[in-house]
């Protein structure tokens, strides 16, 4: 309850005066505002730094991600030296699978079928030339705030609470190293704070370097299939159908806008990004003859919600770590713009 | 802890140890270690079976990892034991297989002919097209499929999940750089599975 609604309800009507008790109670509760307000700068820093320690420094580590009723362990190898930086996510239990990534590109291999996924062309898009947009920008639609400390393997951790102030995006509770300010645990809850998706570093090495050979792959690729593609940038500025999203939460703007496949023999495909910082949705938009048969409205992907629209020879699909009904918003308030 | 103690008590939950069951049962009540090995062995039969509670506590994955080095289900005699985790891996990694292939019809898409019937990909072997395609596994031998050399083609995919995984690969890449990272999305990319 504010302060002022406080006041409000123990005045006597007709009155300006507060009553003594509400003073009496308004005293009481002062320093926790001031608090309050302390905690989320110090929360926003902390995460603030976290951005920047985890692309600038030397780690490698193992964690755990759950989702719904699945458990899987992986382990993370990143490196950043005066050629950028480059990482490896390999999946530690069932299929070996690894992803790599660097300044030019994203390579998942996939050992279970003998392939290799090869994306290149998104320099920009594939690992950060520069640092995240800073977190004070975001708090007019979430609430920062520490929660306390804990221990995560064995290293003394800040606990974060991320709390949307609206129920069309998903919170965080975030543990970042008190010493490195590395990402130690993190879970990603619903509106009733029920954690949809959780990973938690069980073991994190903060190393000077990072040997170049923890960054090759586990196969050798031999007899192996390599898909590649590469998107042509003077390909994606135009597009002879614009499409916009009409409707969407507050806070949230756009950040990309790219058209791909627009050669001859391809279907043209809209890509709409948009972020309030935090939370990111995904519209895409795809010319289809006919409705697909097996097309489902909904789906989730361990915290990332889709919701799909097909009307008049379009197929319009909403993706994002957001809640269903924020992707739902998102896919049907899609219009063409001209 | 010694190895044949975990492999009794890897027995008990497999209702296959005839003799001494009554010993590894006292041992599992009475010390904390034998417990405690007893709950991660349950925990573990769970996640491979998939049937987890949606809350669990992951510090008690936290013990799972530090000790899972030591405990790879092979006795002194690298000879595998029948432990509660083979029987239900079978599944599991039939199970990932699919997702992994829901996850390459993504690209598979673009290898075929188009509607036209006009081919759109080169199939090369070995290194020929190093203008698209480099192997970051140098030295090895393989078979690579491009794409068009100048542009990623969408043709129209076989079905709506093909073309959603499509979409959700474009969307982790951008989701990498956008904003605080309160997950790794990539882990999605690496565990991907459609939940429902």
């Amino acid at each position: 309850m504010s302060e002022l609604s406080l006041m409000k309800w123990n005045s006597s009507p007709g009155s300006n005066s507060p009553s003594p008790w509400a003073v009496y109670v308004l005293l009481l509760c002062l320093p926790f505002p001031v608090q309050a307000e302390e905690t989320s700068s110090r929360a926003t820093q902390l995460i603030n730094q976290m951005s920047r320690a985890s692309k600038e420094l030397n780690y490698d580590g193992i964690f755990v991600y759950r989702r719904g009723n699945r458990i899987d362990t992986l382990r993370l190898i990143h490196k950043n030296d005066e050629q950028g930086e480059k990482e490896r996510m390999l999946s530690l239990t069932g299929p070996a699978r690894e992803v790599i990534r660097d300044g030019e590109s994203v390579i998942c291999i996939f050992p279970d079928n003998q392939a290799v996924m090869v994306e290149r062309g998104h320099p920009k898009k594939l690992l950060a030339a520069q640092l995240p947009e800073p977190v004070e920008t975001i708090a007019d639609h979430y609430t920062f705030s520490i929660a306390g400390k804990d221990r995560v393997a064995g290293r003394d951790a800040w606990v974060i609470n991320i709390v949307p102030k609206d129920d069309y995006r998903f919170g965080y509770q975030l543990w970042i190293d008190e010493q490195f300010s590395l990402l130690m645990k993190s879970e990603l809850k619903d509106g009733s704070g029920w954690p949809i998706e959780q990973i938690l570093f069980t073991k994190l090495d903060i190393l000077d370097e990072i040997p170049d050979k923890l960054l090759k792959p586990a196969i050798s690729g031999k007899d192996y299939t390599w898909y590649s593609s590469t998107v042509d940038a003077k390909v994606q500025a135009v597009s002879d159908r614009q499409w916009k999203v009409t409707s969407m939460p507050a806070g949230f703007s756009m950040s990309q806008h790219e058209t791909r496949g627009v050669a001859k023999s391809g279907m043209p495909v809209e890509h709409m990004v948009y972020s309030d910082g935090l939370a990111m949705v995904s519209v895409f938009v795809e010319k289809i003859e006919t409705r697909p048969e097996t097309l489902k409205s909904a789906s989730r992907i361990g915290g990332v919600n889709t919701y799909a629209i097909y009307a008049d020879g379009y197929q319009i699909t909403a993706v994002g770590e957001v809640p269903q009904k924020t992707v739902r918003l998102f896919a049907g308030s899609v219009l063409q713009s001209r | 802890m010694s190895d044949k103690t975990r492999e009794h008590i890897s027995a008990l939950m497999d209702d296959e140890l005839d003799n001494g069951s009554q010993f590894v049962i006292n041992a599992v009540k009475d010390d904390a270690e034998h417990r405690a090995t007893w709950q991660r062995y349950h925990l573990i039969g769970e996640a491979m079976r998939g049937s987890l509670p949606e809350k669990i506590d992951l510090s008690m994955s936290e013990r799972i990892n530090a000790t899972i080095s030591g405990e790879t289900g092979m006795d002194n005699t690298g000879k595998q034991t029948k432990s509660v985790f083979t029987k239900p891996a079978v599944g599991f990694a039939i199970a990932a297989s699919v997702a992994v292939m829901a996850i390459l019809g993504v690209r598979q898409i673009g290898v075929g002919p188009n509607p036209a019937g006009v081919p759109q990909t080169q199939v090369v072997a070995s290194s020929q097209d190093s203008k698209s395609v480099s192997n970051p596994l140098a030295g090895a031998a393989v078979t690579t499929v491009t794409v068009h050399p100048e542009t990623r083609i969408y043709t129209p995919p076989a079905d709506a999940e093909t073309r959603l995984n499509r979409y959700l690969l474009d969307y982790n890449e951008y989701r990498t750089n956008a904003g605080v990272q309160g997950m790794l999305p990539y882990v999605r990319i690496v565990t991907h599975e459609v939940e429902q």
